[in-house]
């Protein structure tokens, strides 16, 4: 396969999509009602406001340094020791965030599908499709992203046909959160917004780096439209207070739909988790392999993908359960959230610092 | 209309052989596909002239082979196995339905076995309770769990298709029916196989039987044997992870350095107005 990793920037949208929506809707529940209750809708709102302003700063500082990754940008900025010092940090964000993400991903598919088969069966089971498309590089991976839009597609439908049954009356009186609880709930939603960082890894991989920012900033807004439909719905469907009870609302969503000659249909829906889910696996697990490629160069690359292979599913085994596994995750949430903050502030030092800029 | 970089590709990959040998296409396809080891074919082959010169009218190169009355035509996409020359001679609208019959048979063939495993086994909640009741009643008769009757049946009819394409035409088919219907009417009398199963291998059979291009046919098998085994371990997991899989495959597969799934991903909207026409078909990509 010719230039295996070049892709455009529709496809870079659509694999950032793919990083957000996935862990990021789940990740949203039940700390969002608990914090703002049914007002959680204004802090989404809000937080994809302050993500598409965060993606604006974030292209521009890669667009002063040309065709360079963060990596390189880094270098610049930092000097040489300390710039790798952050580059070696940045990818072991990724590291901590694609195993976080595996985890929770396997705990999520043995809650809702085989609750009696050992877990390390399931993450060599749910690897396979993650490890054959990045092994093919990233135009199979951003490609395979596509049928993100189908999926969601069928998620938004599913949430429309249960609306009949949802009351206005539970998001209603709207702004009644307190303004501090708001605000602090705006920082919280941003969690479902994590993902958007991958740009700067993968920007030199795009041919048509004109567009970056149109797709980015597409991708963005659609992950706020599906992650408003999906907040409203099921906050107008179960209420806040059950909301704040549930793993995983969308999937109880899935409950709620009857439909005619099928006992239940919420297994077609687990169908559709299961790629949703392992969207935001994939997106880091080829992320960070791929930065790992580059950071630490390999002859022989099977050797080096085996291994981070079997990193992989070592390391997510590592959590004991499901609460340990979630723990993990709001903690890896908060880091993507400090990992958007320093991209920012490395454009206000690019500002300052001007060496590796290229002229216009 | 042809690019003269997938032909320098072509002239390449076949001046590279070095062979004392070569008895068909079959063989030449083996040797210079880009994915070897694909179940999927990457390279048409036909015997028929109108066949030959629709792939050379949407700017596809073709092979001929001196003695061989098989033509083979590349670059191919996935979709082009779901056509058949005779499908110019329809109405667009009739032509795109039987298209879309044909992607819906390769699905059925390819995973309906596997799902009824997966649900029987695994996952019988589904199953609305006025059609539970008969469904257990016709398995209650059958001593083996589903995976077993599931690969018995389709065991048995892998064989018969391949002893009726051994046999004379007139023969392979009153061979085929009359072998099938015996071996329905005994395994459901005895208890071997229930009444549902039947359903399903029937209409796996019959959908498998939809597809105009027997390399895909092959293809579809296979799958559906892998299927089967994956839904029996792990349920419908074993059928998502399966279906990804194949997914993944098919776009990471290349003919020629054309993307195999294209006009779908990526996804080109002017090509699949164009096909729509006939005439079109430039093997045209960006490598997107």
């Amino acid at each position: 396969m010719e230039n295996r990793h070049q892709i455009t920037a529709k496809q870079l949208g659509i694999f950032i999509l793919s990083s957000q929506v996935g862990l990021g809707v789940i990740g949203l529940y039940p700390a969002l009602p608990k914090t703002v209750g049914h007002d959680g809708w204004i802090a989404i709102l809000g937080a994809g406001v302050l993500s598409s302003i965060s993606i604006a700063i974030i292209i521009a500082l890669l667009r002063r340094y040309g065709e360079q990754s963060i990596f390189e940008i880094n270098r610049y900025l930092f000097g040489n020791f300390f710039g790798q010092t952050v580059n070696l940090l940045l990818l072991l964000y990724l590291s901590f965030l694609m195993i976080a993400a595996f985890r929770y991903f396997t705990e999520f598919i043995k809650l809702f599908t085989l609750e009696t088969t050992p877990e390390l069966i399931l993450a060599l089971l749910i690897i396979v499709p993650t490890a054959y498309l990045s092994w093919y590089g990233l135009k199979p991976v951003a490609r395979f992203s596509t049928i993100i839009f189908f999926i969601l597609f069928c998620i938004v439908l599913l949430s429309f046909s249960t609306i009949s049954r949802a009351r206005l009356t539970f998001l209603l009186p709207v702004g009644a959160a307190d303004p501090t609880a708001l605000l602090k709930s705006i920082a919280l939603a941003f969690l479902s917004f994590i993902g958007l960082e991958l740009t700067v890894f993968l920007y030199p991989y795009v041919s048509d780096k004109h567009n970056v920012l149109k797709s980015v900033i597409t991708a963005n807004l659609c992950t706020i439209g599906f992650t408003l439909i999906v907040f409203l719905i099921t906050t107008g469907l179960f209420g806040e207070n059950l909301l704040k009870t549930q793993v995983a609302p969308l999937f109880n969503l899935s409950r709620y739909c009857r439909a005619p000659y099928f006992g239940r249909v919420d297994l077609f829906f687990i169908l559709l988790w299961f790629p949703l889910l392992e969207g935001t696996f994939r997106s880091y697990f080829f992320t960070t392999y791929d930065c790992m490629r580059r950071f630490f160069p390999c002859k022989n690359q099977k050797i080096l993908f085996s291994l981070y292979l079997v990193l992989t599913i070592f390391f997510s085994r590592l959590p004991k359960d499901f609460s340990q596994a979630s723990q993990l995750a709001q903690i890896v949430n908060i880091l993507g959230f400090a990992v958007i903050v320093f991209l920012v502030l490395c454009y206000l030092l690019s500002l300052i610092n001007k060496r590796g800029v290229k002229s216009r | 209309m042809a690019q003269p970089q997938i032909l320098n590709r072509l002239i390449n990959k076949i001046k590279g052989l070095t062979l004392n040998v070569l008895s068909g296409t079959g063989q030449l396809e083996s040797l210079i596909k880009d994915f070897p080891s694909s179940p999927f074919p990457q390279f048409q082959a036909t015997e028929r002239p109108d066949q030959a010169i629709s792939s050379l009218i949407r700017g596809k190169f073709l092979i001929i082979l001196d003695g061989t009355p098989v033509v083979l035509s590349a670059p191919v996409s996935f979709f082009d196995f779901f056509q058949k020359p005779d499908d110019l001679n329809f109405n667009w609208l009739f032509k795109s339905f039987i298209r879309l019959l044909r992607l819906l048979a390769m699905g059925l063939a390819v995973f309906l076995p596997a799902l009824y495993v997966a649900i029987i086994s695994y996952h019988f909640y589904i199953i609305p309770v006025n059609f539970l009741i008969p469904l257990a009643e016709s398995r209650a008769r059958v001593p083996f769990p589903p995976i077993i009757e599931v690969l018995f049946l389709e065991i048995v009819i892998e064989l018969l298709r391949e002893a009726a394409s051994r046999l004379a035409s007139h023969l392979g088919a009153t061979i085929g029916v009359m072998a099938g219907v015996l071996l329905g009417v005994a395994g459901l009398s005895t208890g071997v196989i229930s009444g549902s199963l039947v359903i399903v291998s029937m209409s796996t059979l019959i959908a498998s039987l939809v597809l105009p291009c027997s390399d895909l046919g092959l293809s579809t098998r296979i799958l559906k044997f892998s299927a089967i085994i994956f839904a029996a371990v792990f349920g419908v997991l074993g059928l998502v992870v399966t279906a990804a899989v194949t997914f993944a495959h098919l776009i990471t597969l290349e003919s020629l350095g054309q993307p195999y799934f294209q006009p779908l991903i990526p996804f080109k909207l002017g090509k699949n107005l164009q096909k729509r026409g006939g005439n079109d078909g430039k093997p045209t990509s960006d490598h997107c």
